[in-house]
């Protein structure tokens, strides 16, 4: 497995999503319960998958005719590496914002 | 159109993409979402698809921009050698004489003016493999050298090509192209090293393509010399015998017959000797790695250097019958007007040849 060379909102979304199905998920419920358009997941998860973050499979036999449906799900060090990825990325968020309520809070005593 | 967005990935990725896309757009109303946006984003991966990863190649990270980067630079300098031959020949030489008509000489401008164009394709070209590379590889000077491959070879059309464009942008093109090979050449070294295929060729092979090239070396040798002595000095002084203008060119110019014939003797025998000495090479156990493509390598190289070392070869020749008859030193007859096209294709060719060194097979990631 490879560390990601840049870690953006998208990616954070398609991470969370990845964890808290915790299963193999289908790459347009992934689409849809991340809210972004296939633009941006198609390739994140493309990049996951080469980092070695996200493995994929067919999906096993089913009754539905056509072509199959291609389901992704973390690997054992990709949800390790997800977690922390996601938990850096909130903290780096959350950060300024806790920063501006203690500012508040400070002026409002004073 | 998922079919031809699938066309633009890797092949080993293709048809698990494609599959993967059909099967999001029959079932994009289950999710609650369109087909079209399926669409999009295939289109958007077929764009950034990381197509370096070994996954999609069946070779180790960076073959991909090595390989790219050898065409590119290879294209490169088979441009490179044919402008310069059409610099070096004032744009191309145009017979004269008995034989140039008024058809024969419009078909030779027609050629110079072909084989420019020519040129600055493959110069473009070049730089489009160079941007495939860069893209692949994305280190920093890969990014420089993605700059000067794209600007190099576009300031060199744009100066070339384009009425009333100043007379500095084709030799900065040249400059920043220059640049470019570095650049390309930086890439090329900071790729991790990977172990070379060792390629060998059956003797059988080996023999039968050695001779080939060498009858072809031969070949262009014998008629460029004959040409140097016989064909162009009648060309230049049309209307006359031959005896008569050897005999002229000795009384009025001092002209020293056996110190020139033998100076193309040794031209001759240089480049021939050469082809013959490949063969040789071939034919041993010892030149096993010689496989067709490395021996058409050497034999083009060879035709191309003799093209070239036949101007030093013939020099005297020219200055010669220039100062005897009181025309120009330059060459006159058809196959002087045509060797150094063939020249300059011979190592442009070369150097293609080079680049295309096959890859190796690709393994098929794990059909899972």
């Amino acid at each position: 497995m490879t560390p990601l060379a840049r870690i953006t909102p998208a990616t954070v979304d398609v991470l969370r999503v990845l964890l808290e199905d915790g299963a193999s998920v289908w790459g347009m419920l992934v689409i849809k319960r991340t809210g972004r358009p296939a633009g941006s997941v198609y390739p994140i998860l493309e990049r996951l998958e080469g980092a070695g973050w996200v493995s994929s499979s067919w999906e096993p036999e089913t009754e539905r005719s056509g072509p199959r449906r291609r389901l992704y799900e973390l690997t054992h060090d990709g949800a390790e590496a997800a977690r922390s990825a996601v938990a850096r990325f909130e903290a780096a968020h959350q950060a300024p914002v806790r920063a501006v309520r203690v500012a508040r809070i400070a002026g409002s005593v004073a | 159109m998922l079919r031809l967005l699938a066309l633009f990935l890797p092949p080993l990725a293709r048809m698990r993409y494609l599959e993967e896309w059909r099967a999001d757009a029959a079932g994009a109303a289950d999710a609650g979402l369109s087909r079209r946006s399926v669409v999009l984003g295939a289109a958007v991966l077929s764009f950034t698809l990381d197509r370096d990863l070994p996954a999609h190649t069946g070779e180790p990270r960076g073959m991909l921009p090595r390989r790219r980067a050898r065409r590119g630079l290879a294209l490169l300098c088979a441009a490179g050698v044919i402008l310069s031959g059409a610099i070096l020949t004032g744009g191309g030489i145009v017979p004269e004489g008995v034989a140039a008509t008024a058809g024969v000489v419009a078909l030779f401008k027609g050629a110079a003016w072909v084989v420019v164009r020519v040129a600055v394709l493959i110069a473009v070209l070049g730089a489009v493999y160079l941007i495939g590379a860069v893209r692949t590889a994305a280190t920093r000077t890969a990014r420089a050298t993605l700059v000067a491959a794209a600007v190099g070879p576009a300031a060199v059309v744009a100066g070339v090509l384009v009425p009333g464009a100043p007379w500095w942008l084709a030799p900065v093109g040249f400059l920043v192209v220059l640049l470019g090979l570095v650049g390309g050449v930086a890439v090329l070294g900071g790729t991790r090293p990977i172990g070379l295929a060792h390629r060998r060729a059956p003797r059988r092979t080996r023999i039968t393509a050695a001779a080939l090239g060498a009858l072809g070396v031969i070949a262009v040798v014998v008629v460029g010399g004959i040409d140097m002595l016989i064909w162009n000095p009648l060309a230049k002084v049309p209307g006359m015998e031959l005896q008569t203008i050897y005999a002229t060119m000795v009384s009025r110019d001092g002209f020293n017959i056996g110190a020139n014939v033998g100076a193309v003797m040794v031209w001759a025998g240089i480049w021939i000797a050469l082809a013959v000495l490949v063969v040789g090479f071939a034919a041993l156990r010892d030149g096993r790695a010689l496989t067709p493509r490395r021996l058409a390598i050497l034999m083009l190289g060879f035709v191309g250097g003799a093209v070239f070392f036949r101007f030093f070869a013939g020099f005297g020749y020219g200055m010669s019958i220039a100062d005897t008859f009181g025309t120009n030193g330059g060459d006159a007859s058809i196959v002087s007007a045509t060797l150094p096209y063939l020249g300059q294709f011979a190592l442009a060719a070369a150097a293609v040849a080079f680049g295309w060194a096959p890859r190796a097979e690709p393994r098929p990631a794990a059909a899972v």
